[in-house]
C-alpha cells in the first residue's frame, strides 16, 4: 500500500512550538524520533478543524501519514497512503461545550469512527483511551489498534538529590486550571497532608489565582513559567500531583498523565487519582502513590509507609521505571518496524 | 449420593481439565452423572469423552456420561451479552428448558454445574419445577453485571434452591459475595491433577524458547506478547530469544471479539515483520507436553484472571512465569512468579533479561513458584474437604 518512490513522511498537528502543551511536546518527540531514524518528515501544522475542511490535507507523494491528532486523518484526502494515527484522551469523546458543536459531532460520529477504522494503525495511548473509544462504536481490531503508552524524551534525564527531612515538603501540581484537572483536590490534599505530616507543605500550582491561607500549606501560583524554570521546580519538589477527576460526561478525561514522566525522569514520584490513564501510568509503591479518588482525607495509609529510606528508594525506582520504560525508544521501535516505512 | 454434574462446553479447556480433576476429590461411593452440552458445530467432544473416562471411570463405582443438545445459537452467544434479547436467542433457552424436562433431573441429590453458559438455564427450569434439591454454581469467571445475568443475581436473593457459589480464587470468591443472595460462597482451589515433570533450570542453553499458553482471544493479550517481541526482536535475539510458540485455538468456537482473533495475529505479524523472531501456532497441546518444551511462559492477560491454570501448571513444571494478572491469578504469581505492568515492553524485556542472565535469583524464583504450586494441589484438596463436610 505505501508509495514505494516516495520517501518523505508526512506529520500532521494541530500544535506547534511556540505554543506549549501536550500536543506540543508530543509532536516534537515524534520529529526526535523521525530524525533519529534518518527518515525524512514534512510538518504540517492546522489550526482548526474548519480549516482542515476548507482546505482539506494533501497526502499524494508521501510515503506514509502520521496524525499526532485524529482531526488530521479525518481532513486527509487518502485511501493509498498508510496512515499511523494517535490518539491521546478526550478528543474521542465527541463532546464540545458548545451545543451546536455537539450536535454536529454526534451526527458525525459514525462516520468518523468508520475513517479511524480504515487507518493502518491507531496508537493509543492507554488502554483507557481504547476503551472509551471502542464504547462509543469502534471495532477493535487488534492488527490495527495499539496501546502505546506515552514516551518523552529523556535525555536530560537526571536523579536529582532530594530529602524529606530538609525544608518544607515540596508537591507540585503542573496542569490548566480546569475542573477535571481538579486544583482544588491538590489544595485539600495539602491542608489534610499537613495535619498529618506536621511539617510545613509548600504546594506550587501552576493556576493564576489566589488561594485562601491554609495553616500550615504555603501556595504558590505559578503564573506562566518558562518551561526551564517549570522543569527545574518538578525536578526539585517531593511529589508531583494528579488528582484528576473522570469527567467524561462532560468531555474530559485523564488520557495517560504525561506530567508523571516528566517528574518521573527527575525522579520525582506522583500521588495521583486512580482515574482514566492513570492507574496505568502510576504505579502504587514504584513510581508514586494511586489514593482513591473518594478519600483524601485519610492520607496517612501512603504518607506512613514514607521515610527516608523507603523515600529514597521510590525516587530511585520512579527514576529507573520512567528512563527505561518512558523513554523516545518506543517511538523509534515502532517507526523502524512498521513495515510502511522500511 | 446422585450428583449431576452440568460441563459449559463440549471442548476440553482449562475450567474442564479442572472441573474432572476436582471430581476426582469426590467419595468413590458418589455415583456420577456427568451432563455435557453436544453443540452441532464443535466436534471436540470425544476427546473430553475420553477424557473423563481415563480419569474417572476407574474411580467411580458408577459413572455415565448424557450428552445434552445444547442449542448452537445460544451456545455460541459468548456471554450472553447484547445480542441475548434476540427473539432466537430466547426461543432458543425455551427449546432448551423443553429438553432438560427429559432427564429427570429430579432423580438426582445434587446439582453441580460448572460455568455459566450451563448454569443460567439449569438454575432457570431447576426453579421453575420448584426443586429443592441443591444447586453448585461453580463460577468459572468473575460474575458478569449485565443481561441476563444482572437479573439471575437479583433472583438469588429470593431463591429456595438450596444455593452454593462456589469460587476458584478468593479473588472470585470476594466478587461472588456481592451476589450471593440467600447462597452461600465457597472457595475451590482448582489443582493441577496431572503430574508434571520437573524440569531443571539449564541456564547454560544457546536458546530459549518462550511459550504463550491460552486460548485465542483478545483478553488473553497474544497481541500485546507479540508486539513487545517484533519490536524488539534484535534485542531478545542478542540473550537467546528467537522462538515464540503459541499454543491454544478458539476450543469453545463461540461468537464475540475472538472470532476472528487468529487472522488478526496474522495480519499483525505482517505489518511489523521481521527475520530474526519466529512465532509457530501449534494449536492445543497437552499441557505436559507444552512444560516439557517452553523455558518461559508469558501470560499476558489483559484483564483479572479468575485462577490462570497454566500458570500452576508451569510452577510445577519448574517453568518460570511473567504475568500481567491480576485478579485470581495474583494468588499465585505473587509467590515465585515475576509480574510486571501491561503495556511496558521494557519492563518484559528486563525480565525476561533478568531470568535468563541472573540463574541465581531464576532458580530461587522457581523454588518458590514450585512450592507455592505444591500448596496449591493441598489446598485443592482441603477446599473440597472444608466444601464437603459443611455441604
Amino acid at each position: 500500500m505505501s508509495n514505494s518512490k516516495a520517501s518523505k513522511v508526512l506529520v500532521t498537528t494541530p500544535d506547534y512550538f511556540p505554543k506549549l502543551g501536550g500536543l506540543s511536546s508530543f509532536t516534537r518527540n515524534i520529529e526526535t524520533t523521525l530524525t533519529q531514524l534518518g527518515i525524512p518528515y514534512q510538518l504540517y501544522i492546522w489550526q482548526s478543524f474548519q480549516e482542515l475542511m476548507l482546505n482539506p490535507i494533501r497526502t499524494e507523494g508521501y510515503k506514509a501519514v502520521i496524525n499526532i491528532h485524529f482531526l488530521g486523518a479525518m481532513a486527509s484526502q487518502t485511501t493509498q497512503i498508510p496512515v499511523l494515527t494517535f490518539f491521546h484522551g478526550s478528543e474521542i469523546l465527541f463532546y464540545s461545550p458548545n451545543i451546536f458543536k455537539r450536535i454536529i459531532k454526534i451526527i458525525q460520529k459514525n462516520k468518523i469512527l468508520r475513517k479511524i477504522e480504515q487507518n493502518t494503525l491507531n496508537i493509543f495511548i492507554s488502554e483507557f483511551t481504547l476503551n472509551k473509544i471502542k464504547a462509543l462504536g469502534l471495532q477493535e481490531d487488534i492488527a490495527r489498534d495499539l496501546v502505546v503508552h506515552n514516551g518523552i524524551d529523556c535525555q536530560d534525564a537526571q536523579l536529582i538529590s532530594k530529602n524529606l527531612d530538609e525544608g518544607p515538603l515540596t508537591l507540585i501540581c503542573v496542569a490548566r486550571d480546569v475542573p477535571h484537572k481538579n486544583l482544588e483536590g491538590a489544595v485539600i490534599l495539602a491542608r489534610n497532608l499537613f495535619k498529618v505530616a506536621k511539617c510545613p507543605i509548600k504546594l506550587m500550582l501552576t493556576a493564576d489565582r489566589q488561594w485562601p491561607a491554609i495553616e500550615g500549606v504555603e501556595i504558590i501560583s505559578l503564573r506562566r513559567p518558562t518551561p526551564a524554570i517549570l522543569k527545574d521546580l518538578v525536578a526539585h519538589a517531593h511529589f508531583n500531583l494528579l488528582l484528576s477527576l473522570d469527567h467524561s460526561t462532560q468531555g474530559y478525561f485523564e488520557g495517560f498523565g504525561l506530567s508523571a514522566l516528566e517528574a518521573g525522569m527527575f525522579g520525582t514520584p506522583t500521588l495521583a487519582f486512580p482515574t482514566g490513564g492513570l492507574p496505568e501510568n502510576i504505579h502504587h509503591g514504584l513510581n508514586g502513590y494511586l489514593i482513591p479518588s473518594d478519600n483524601l482525607v485519610d492520607v496517612t495509609f501512603w504518607y506512613e509507609q514514607l521515610n527516608k529510606e523507603n523515600y529514597e528508594k521510590l525516587r530511585k525506582s520512579t527514576y529507573k521505571h520512567t528512563v527505561e520504560n518512558h523513554s523516545l525508544k518506543v517511538y523509534e521501535k515502532i517507526f523502524s518496524n512498521w513495515q510502511d516505512l522500511k | 449420593m446422585k450428583l449431576a454434574i452440568y460441563f459449559n462446553s463440549p471442548a476440553l479447556g482449562g475450567a474442564e481439565r479442572s472441573m474432572v480433576h476436582q471430581l476426582a476429590l469426590l467419595p468413590t461411593e458418589w455415583k456420577i452423572s456427568v451432563f455435557i452440552p453436544y453443540i452441532k458445530s464443535i466436534h471436540e467432544i470425544e476427546i473430553l469423552q475420553s477424557y473423563l473416562k481415563s480419569v474417572l471411570k476407574p474411580k467411580f463405582q458408577f459413572f455415565e456420561i448424557i450428552p445434552l443438545l445444547y442449542p448452537a445459537e445460544l451456545y455460541a452467544q459468548s456471554r450472553f451479552g447484547q445480542t441475548f434479547a434476540a427473539p432466537e436467542t430466547i426461543l432458543q433457552l425455551l427449546e432448551f428448558q423443553v429438553h432438560l424436562r427429559n432427564f429427570e433431573l429430579h432423580r438426582y441429590d445434587l446439582h453441580w454445574c460448572n460455568g455459566n453458559k450451563i448454569g443460567l438455564p439449569l438454575f432457570l427450569f431447576l426453579e421453575k419445577e420448584s426443586a429443592r434439591v441443591p444447586l453448585i454454581w461453580h463460577f468459572r469467571d468473575y460474575p458478569e453485571s449485565r443481561l441476563p445475568y444482572g437479573f439471575i443475581w437479583k433472583l438469588f436473593s429470593c431463591t429456595k434452591l438450596p444455593l452454593f457459589l462456589l469460587g476458584n480464587s478468593d479473588s472470585v470468591c470476594g466478587t461472588l459475595h456481592a451476589i450471593k443472595g440467600r447462597g452461600k460462597v465457597c472457595r475451590l482451589y482448582n489443582p493441577a491433577g496431572e503430574s508434571f515433570q520437573f524440569r531443571k533450570w539449564d541456564a547454560g542453553k544457546a536458546k530459549f524458547k518462550m511459550g504463550l499458553v491460552s486460548m485465542l482471544a483478545p483478553w488473553k493479550g497474544l497481541h500485546v506478547a507479540m508486539q513487545y517481541h517484533q519490536l524488539l526482536a534484535r534485542e531478545f535475539h542478542e540473550i537467546g530469544l528467537q522462538n515464540v510458540t503459541v499454543y491454544g485455538a478458539n476450543i469453545y468456537q463461540t461468537k464475540g471479539a475472538h472470532d476472528h482473533y487468529a487472522g488478526s495475529l496474522q495480519t499483525f505479524l505482517k505489518k511489523f515483520p521481521n527475520a530474526i523472531c519466529h512465532f509457530d501456532f501449534v494449536g492445543d497441546a497437552p499441557p505436559t507436553k507444552i512444560f516439557s518444551e517452553i523455558d518461559i511462559l508469558f501470560h499476558p492477560s489483559l484483564r483479572p484472571e479468575p485462577f490462570g491454570r497454566v500458570i500452576l501448571e508451569a510452577f510445577l513444571s519448574g517453568v518460570p512465569v511473567i504475568s500481567f494478572s491480576d485478579g485470581g491469578a495474583s494468588e499465585l504469581i505473587e509467590h515465585g512468579g515475576y509480574k510486571i505492568p501491561k503495556y511496558h515492553p521494557m519492563a518484559y524485556f528486563e525480565t525476561v533479561k533478568d531470568i535468563i542472565m541472573n540463574e541465581q535469583n531464576t532458580r530461587r524464583h522457581i523454588e518458590l513458584a514450585f512450592n507455592r504450586g505444591q500448596e496449591i494441589n493441598r489446598l485443592a484438596v482441603a477446599d473440597m474437604q472444608n466444601f464437603l463436610r459443611n455441604f
